[in-house]
């Protein structure tokens, strides 16, 4: 036997909190205006069932005037922030098979993402101007 | 209006046919040889937007032509890059993969098995987009646990640069300077140049009150201005905290605070943010209409 | 691959790694069965997580030279073409072949017939990797002679420049001052789609700064969903429900007025006394004393006498010397076993030296 089921018709003032839609014997409520307040947000794109699709607003792009023409709202426009120089960018999807695999020492530290590291680059920063990546002959970084 | 609505939905051929004229053709009307759809028809503008789907405005590439020899980017490699650069190469990534998917599709429609060379090549290039998003979280992370860190040990190491700043006999160097412009921006976020898109904050508020005091601390005494009993609110640290580093700057900033101390103003904390931002608005407005004044005696 | 298939998701799709093993195979085999012959390989494809990816796990490289020891071309040296990575095979310059039919679509540049001649590949087990020693006669005229290695080991590691990695250093089994070393790659040319080394060289980035990065606010959040149901995936400030059930231990369901009992209940068989007191053995060892020692009947007094704790002691030595003895046969025995199995290694030794290591 499960102990909630027990304590499920207690009244004792932790319950209650943990079940904000009991009522009083009169039936107001323990707490709050509205049982289901906190569900009535707005269902993003991932939640309804099967046949509820949000879209975008963005699959028109405009309208038809009154004579057919079709006029482009650019406010609705798909848009992309691309990079100014992109067109300058000299880095290609791949990388040429000549530049060795790097690999990185976290010697001391915990790994990338590891703060005392990130604070210890800032502080070598503002003591000399710039951080210091060493690499060995075998290529292995400072991380 | 039975008549009318009738025409507005009769098709254009019905109403020659009942138009009293003796012909179902308009006159203006010639007639000529149909026209075979071809795609030599078509004429496409060399810079319509869709040709970035397009590998130098080839239908599509020949599968040795997207044969290749490299490597995917590391992580190790994209560790390297600012975010302009990941940013770049993201969008040179995704611009090669439609390109590639286009093509793929190409073939397959075509039932060719060719279509695997283009997709092998595209999961390279879709790795390399990975390690982006990989690196971009790692350094969003290892800052929010920089910041942590700094919550633990800040003050200790605050302390110390204010130590070494204070016993160090010759401050007014160049050194020196740079050291606390940088110190601004790496633990403050107070750029060299300030900016109008520029928010000043709680993080923003801590460094002008450190760099204030800490200038005011040192050459006080060497100014023989200890008579003014501290900087009292953030109007007299900001004075401060605006001049050069030197004896001089903060003997000006002591002059501007006797005027300050005229007023018998005191900021409370609540306003302090309201007022730095107030501040530094003035000063780029004062800049700016500087810079035009300039400009038009030139 | 059909664009029909290759759109199939992964949940709807056909994904042959749910089913069990022995209907996998069954699918495998109506594929090759539907296929044609020229398009199908004789050894099937591995899984990803057995294919070899280090140097040490394939033994050779491209350009190795290598000598046959199975199949029709046994005992010939030939060079290493390619290795097939789906198989963890090798191609051979001198390999056998088997003749395809090849549909018109897939023929080469200079094909004239249906039928080729496809070589086979090898897997690096049947093939034994060839240097070069220079031996020093006692005239002192040197002679470079080739030696194939029976087996290898991989001791120790070295940058490789032409390689761009580390390499382990490839001795002779038992020889190990004798390194063969690995071939030198073909240089490769970039390709259109690959970044100079420079340019993937260049450091543009350095974390300078406490408060922001140089990307833009709320980066991380713009590449995640933002009502995901199962946020701990990123943030590890969530645990899951299974995370906080083994963090605390369950607790057993019982009543107030039960665990009173309990309690009740420890408390009394606490103050039960578990051993007697002193005074009781006194009286129970006077008593019993009083009793043996008015023992008349021989038969019991000797019986007595045996059960006593003098006796009880005797029997225990004895027992632990018996022990002693067996171990110590034991030792021997396993000591004998020891030197038997070191001579009959050297010997299989020796005669493995004789016919191994074959000098050309």
């Amino acid at each position: 036997m499960r102990a909630s089921q027990v304590l499920a018709f207690k009244e004792t003032a932790e319950t209650c909190l943990r079940r904000p839609w009991k009522t009083y014997r009169d039936g107001t409520l323990f707490y709050g205006q509205s049982k289901a307040g906190n569900k009535r947000l707005p269902l993003s794109t991932k939640q309804g069932n099967k046949n509820y699709y949000k879209g975008t607003r963005s699959s028109s792009i405009g309208k038809f005037n009154q004579y057919g023409k079709y006029t482009i709202n650019y406010e609705k426009v798909r848009t992309f922030v691309i990079p100014e120089d992109l067109d300058e960018c000299v880095l290609r999807p791949l990388v040429s098979s000549l530049a060795p695999v790097p690999k990185n020492s976290f010697k001391g530290y915990e790994g990338a993402a590891d703060g005392r590291l990130y604070l210890d680059k800032v502080k070598e920063f503002i003591e000399t101007g710039k951080v210091e990546f060493g690499r060995s002959e075998t290529y292995v970084e400072r991380g | 209006m039975f008549e009318q609505q009738v025409a507005r939905f009769s098709t254009s051929a019905k109403c020659l046919a009942r138009s009293r004229k003796g012909y179902r053709i308009s006159s203006s009307i010639k007639l000529r040889p149909p026209i075979i759809p071809t795609i030599d028809n078509i004429k496409v503008i060399d810079d319509h937007p869709l040709w970035q789907f397009f590998s130098h405005k080839k239908f599509v590439r020949n599968p040795e032509e997207v044969s290749f020899t490299g490597r995917s980017w590391t992580v190790q490699e994209l560790r390297r890059k600012s975010f302009d650069d990941l940013h770049s190469l993201w969008y040179v990534c995704l611009k090669e993969r439609n390109r590639l998917y286009r093509e793929a599709h190409v073939y397959d429609q075509a039932e060719s098995l060719r279509s695997q060379e283009f997709e092998g090549l595209s999961a390279m290039i879709r790795e390399s987009m990975v390690h982006i998003k990989q690196v971009i979280t790692e350094r969003e992370a290892a800052l929010n646990n920089a910041q942590a860190e700094f919550e633990v040990v800040g003050n200790e190491y605050l302390g110390e640069f204010r130590n070494a700043y204070l016993e160090d006999q010759n401050v007014e160097t160049d050194q020196w300077y740079d050291k606390l412009e940088r110190l601004q921006y790496a633990i403050f976020g107070i750029p060299d140049v300030l900016d109008t898109s520029l928010k000043v904050d709680l993080r923003f508020l801590e460094g002008v009150k450190f760099v204030g005091q800490l200038k005011y601390d040192k050459f006080a005494s060497k100014i023989g201005r200890e008579d003014l009993g501290g900087l009292k609110d953030i109007a007299e640290i900001y004075t401060v905290f605006e001049e050069s580093a030197t004896a001089e700057g903060v003997k000006e900033a002591c002059a501007k605070i006797d005027e300050y101390r005229e007023s018998n103003l005191v900021i409370p904390g609540s306003k302090e943010i309201q007022v730095v931002q107030g501040f530094i608005n003035d000063k780029i407005k004062q800049a700016e209409s500087d810079f035009e004044e300039t400009s038009q005696q030139a | 691959m059909s664009s029909s298939l290759r759109n199939l998701s992964k949940r709807y799709g056909t994904n042959l790694d749910r089913f069990p093993f022995f209907l996998r195979k069954m699918f495998d085999r109506l594929s090759r069965e539907a296929q044609l012959p020229a398009l199908t390989s004789d050894v099937p494809e591995l899984p990803i997580e057995k294919r070899f990816k280090r140097p040490d796990q394939w033994k050779v490289e491209v350009g190795d030279r290598v000598l046959i020891t199975e199949g029709k071309y046994k005992g010939h040296v030939t060079k290493v073409l390619a290795l097939h990575h789906p198989t963890n095979r090798i191609f051979l310059e001198l390999a056998e072949t088997k003749k395809l039919v090849v549909p018109k679509q897939f023929w080469q540049a200079g094909q004239s017939t249906h039928v080729i001649d496809y070589p086979k590949t090898v897997h690096p087990s049947n093939v034994k990797v060839v240097g070069t020693i220079v031996d020093t006669a006692a005239d002192g005229t040197e002679r470079e002679r080739d030696i194939a290695a029976d087996q290898l080991v991989f001791k120790g590691e070295y940058w490789d420049e032409d390689y761009g990695k580390m390499m382990p250093y490839r001795r002779v089994k038992f020889h190990e001052n004798v390194i063969i070393p690995w071939p030198r790659p073909e240089p490769e040319e970039d390709c259109a789609f690959s970044t100079a080394k420079e340019a993937a060289e260049e450091r543009t980035y350095v974390p300078n700064c406490l408060v922001r990065t140089d990307a833009p606010e709320n980066i991380v959040e713009s590449l995640r969903d933002p009502i995901m149901k199962r946020a701990y995936k990123w943030d590890k400030k969530y645990i899951t429900r299974s995370e906080a059930k083994r963090l605390s231990s369950p607790e057993m369901p019982i009543s107030e007025a039960k665990k009173a009992m309990f309690e009740e209940k420890r408390k009394i068989r606490e103050a039960i006394p578990s051993e007697p007191s002193v005074e009781t053995i006194e009286l129970v060892g006077k008593l019993v004393a009083e009793k043996l020692n008015a023992v008349t009947d021989r038969n019991f007094a000797a019986y007595v006498n045996s059960v006593g704790p003098d006796a009880r002691q005797k029997k225990k030595e004895a027992r632990e010397s018996a022990r002693k003895v067996h171990e110590e046969k034991i030792r021997e025995a396993e000591e004998r076993n020891k030197i038997k199995n070191r001579t009959e290694g050297k010997y299989k030794l020796r005669k493995a030296k004789k016919k191994g290591s074959v000098v050309f």
